[in-house]
């Protein structure tokens, strides 16, 4: 009996802990879905609940990117997406890892905050603040790994040496 | 032999067709019993088993899953299924039922078999040159000379005519259309080695050996250790490696391995003086250890890690720059790599203008002849291959399954770009740097297209094994080791040792 209540107990939580890990990759999945059949609001919405719900995991985290990505690349709304990147960096002052919970060939894995720190160098240079843009930049090839498979820090790696280039040789 | 293939269909309007197949076909009969029992993925056999309660025209796909990608609940099939869908509304084809099924493994040819022995064909498949030129010399390809023909794009010139001539099988019918074409290939060299060594890029045979010998002795990492070379090429045989590394030499003296002469033979061409240089170019350079010491035993399809990630080879190819561009970026060498279009083989081919390269073709969408409603199957092809698709496919985030790899990569989105693509009114929308086409473009003048062959997979090995025995002095002489090939060739190919 002892044992059982031993045995439930331990193996309850993990079970429960893998169902909800489940269900929050399948949202993000379905969120995903929704944008390759090109309902980019509801892909948006869908993104933004995935990150409420599953907040305390990486994948939630994901989620909150994706939809500040969004954002940025879709409605074309700088200052918000500004507004959205910079909450995620105050959300998530640690070192975040997204790592691969599924054989997907093309999602983000790495820190996070790369992300993050990435499309605010984009918004800068946007907003034609190339000083601040190569701040971001040179903050992701300082901080990230030296990782190829990390096309962040890869593309980071090229703006930085294009931007030096230039100086170079105007 | 002549087989009669007696499928036939419930709604009565696809009558049973006769087929006619060679006796090369009666081998794989043995193979196909047991590839049959090699499971397709789900909705094949599904699908065919369901599809006999259907009333309407269906038209089957099959695809190598290995090129698909996954990971998200919208699978390719669901994808295709709602383009195709899309488009045939438009066509007045609503009716017309699309099923995508997919080959799960490297194997397509004998679970194509297994598919025709269960009587599950697919209507249209998706291949390889390889794989084409094997169902050619069955007669399972249907050419779509006549199919094209009757098509207004293309006849009013929509589609490039060049790519569609490499499709062309031993009658010289098109067998198949691909999607694009990569760019002619390159060779990659490291500027920053150069620059230390105070030399420039090499732009003939003699002076890229020179190069090489100061790559590989002259420590141009500054690291003090003996760790370089100049060159990267792989002995690996296996899968005839080593003649994709020999490929731009080759080509730079405009020798080919075959063609196919005016009776529809394939004859070996590749025993001549000029292959004989090259054999004993490469040799000489084994010698001097300019590909490094570990040549011979290093594994197979390491060049282009050496390259990039292991940072100790000067100078590798042949690489397309669509892809090594892409590549540069990754490594984060961008500024530290410069293309070498060419090398000549010596200073009078370069004032002759006398080069050749090759590239290589997206795989092949054909139809095949076994399919009960060819008509019907070719509104797939035209569905694929029209403008509206086409532009979809190579667009920036177009197409839902391109749609999910840009997302996925926030927008960071490296695919390789297509050089040159099949319809002349479809532009990718990622291109690629102006500076790099105009250093490739001239290369084009000087593309040599090689026919399909059944037998190249084996032809290959058997060459390369050949040519490696060269090096390792097995012959007394290049032309020696040619001879050998060339009796090779005709032993795999003819079953006879040709004229010699």
């Amino acid at each position: 009996m002892l044992a059982a209540v031993v045995i439930g107990g331990v193996l309850c939580p993990a079970w429960l802990t893998l169902r909800r890990h489940t269900r929050a990759l399948a949202a993000f999945n379905s969120a995903v879905a929704t944008y390759m059949m090109y309902d980019v609001g509801k892909a948006r919405q869908m993104f933004s609940d995935v990150a409420r719900d599953y907040e305390d995991l990486s994948i939630g985290a994901l989620a909150d990117l994706k939809a500040a990505f969004l954002v940025y690349d879709e409605q074309k709304d700088l200052d918000e997406a500004e507004r959205l990147f910079k909450r995620f960096l105050e959300d998530h002052p640690e070192t975040l890892l997204h790592l691969p919970e599924t054989p997907e060939n093309f999602e983000y894995h790495g820190e996070l905050q790369l992300v993050a720190w990435y499309f605010l160098g984009q918004i800068a240079e946007d907003h034609g603040h190339a000083e601040d843009a190569n701040r971001w930049f040179r903050r992701i090839t300082d901080a990230g790994s030296r990782n190829p498979a990390n096309y962040i820090v890869s593309e980071a790696r090229a703006i930085v040496a294009r931007k030096q280039r230039a100086e170079k040789h105007p | 032999m002549k087989q009669a293939n007696t499928r036939s269909r419930v709604d009565g309007k696809w009558r049973a067709e006769a087929s006619t197949q060679s006796p090369g076909l009666a081998i794989f009969l043995i193979i196909g019993a047991v590839a049959s029992a090699i499971t397709w993925e789900g909705l094949f056999f599904g699908h065919a088993m369901s599809d006999a309660g259907a009333q309407r025209p269906v038209i089957r796909t099959a695809m190598n899953a290995d090129e698909l990608g996954g990971g998200t609940e919208v699978s390719w099939d669901t994808i295709e299924i709602k383009q195709f869908h899309d488009y045939a509304n438009k066509q007045g084809w609503e009716d017309t039922e699309l099923i995508v099924t997919r080959f799960v493994g490297e194997d397509d040819t004998i679970k194509y078999i297994a598919g025709q022995i269960a009587g599950v064909s697919p209507d249209v498949i998706i291949a390889s040159r390889d794989q084409i030129s094997f169902f050619d010399a069955h007669g399972l390809i249907e050419p779509l000379d006549p199919y094209l023909e009757k098509w207004a794009d293309y006849r009013d010139g929509k589609f490039d005519a060049s790519m569609l001539d490499a499709c062309r099988g031993r009658e010289g019918k098109i067998l198949g259309i691909p999607v694009y074409q990569n760019s002619p290939n390159v060779y990659a060299i490291r500027a920053d080695w150069l620059k230390t060594l105070g030399l420039e890029a090499p732009e003939t045979l003699e002076e890229a050996r020179e190069v090489w010998r100061a790559f590989t002795f002259k420590d141009p990492d500054g690291n003090g250790k003996n760790d370089t070379c100049g060159y990267g090429v792989t002995m690996e045989t296996r899968r005839g490696g080593h003649l994709y590394s020999l490929r731009p030499f080759m080509g730079a003296v405009r020798v080919t391995w075959y063609r196919i002469d005016d009776a529809g033979r394939y004859v070996p061409t590749f025993n001549t003086p000029e292959a004989a240089f090259v054999l004993d170019f490469i040799k000489s350079c084994v010698e001097e250890g300019l590909f490094g010491a570990d040549v011979m035993v290093r594994p197979p399809g390491s060049v282009t890690r050496r390259f990039f990630a292991e940072d100790d080879l000067g100078m590798a190819g042949p690489f397309f720059v669509d892809w090594f561009a892409n590549l540069a970026n990754r490594y984060g060498m961008e500024d530290k790599v410069a293309f070498v279009p060419r090398l000549w083989k010596d200073t009078a081919a370069r004032t002759a203008n006398h080069y050749g390269t090759f590239t290589y073709l997206t795989r092949m969408r054909c139809l095949m002849r076994a399919s009960p409603n060819k008509e019907l199957a070719w509104r797939y092809l035209e569905y694929f291959f029209s403008q509206e698709w086409l532009s979809k496919y190579v667009s920036r985030r177009g197409l839902p399954f391109v749609r999910g790899r840009y997302l996925g990569q926030f927008g960071v989105f490296r695919a390789e770009t297509p050089w040159r693509m099949v319809r002349h009114d479809v532009f990718p929308e990622v291109s690629l740097d102006e500076n790099i086409v105009a250093m490739v473009r001239p290369l084009e003048q000087h593309l040599q297209h090689t026919p399909m062959m059944t037998h190249w997979s084996q032809v290959s090995v058997e060459l390369a094994e050949t040519f490696v025995d060269y090096y390792l002095g097995k012959y007394e002489s290049a032309a020696e080791a040619l001879d050998v090939a060339e009796i090779k060739f005709n032993r795999i190919v003819h079953g006879t040792e040709g004229d010699r």
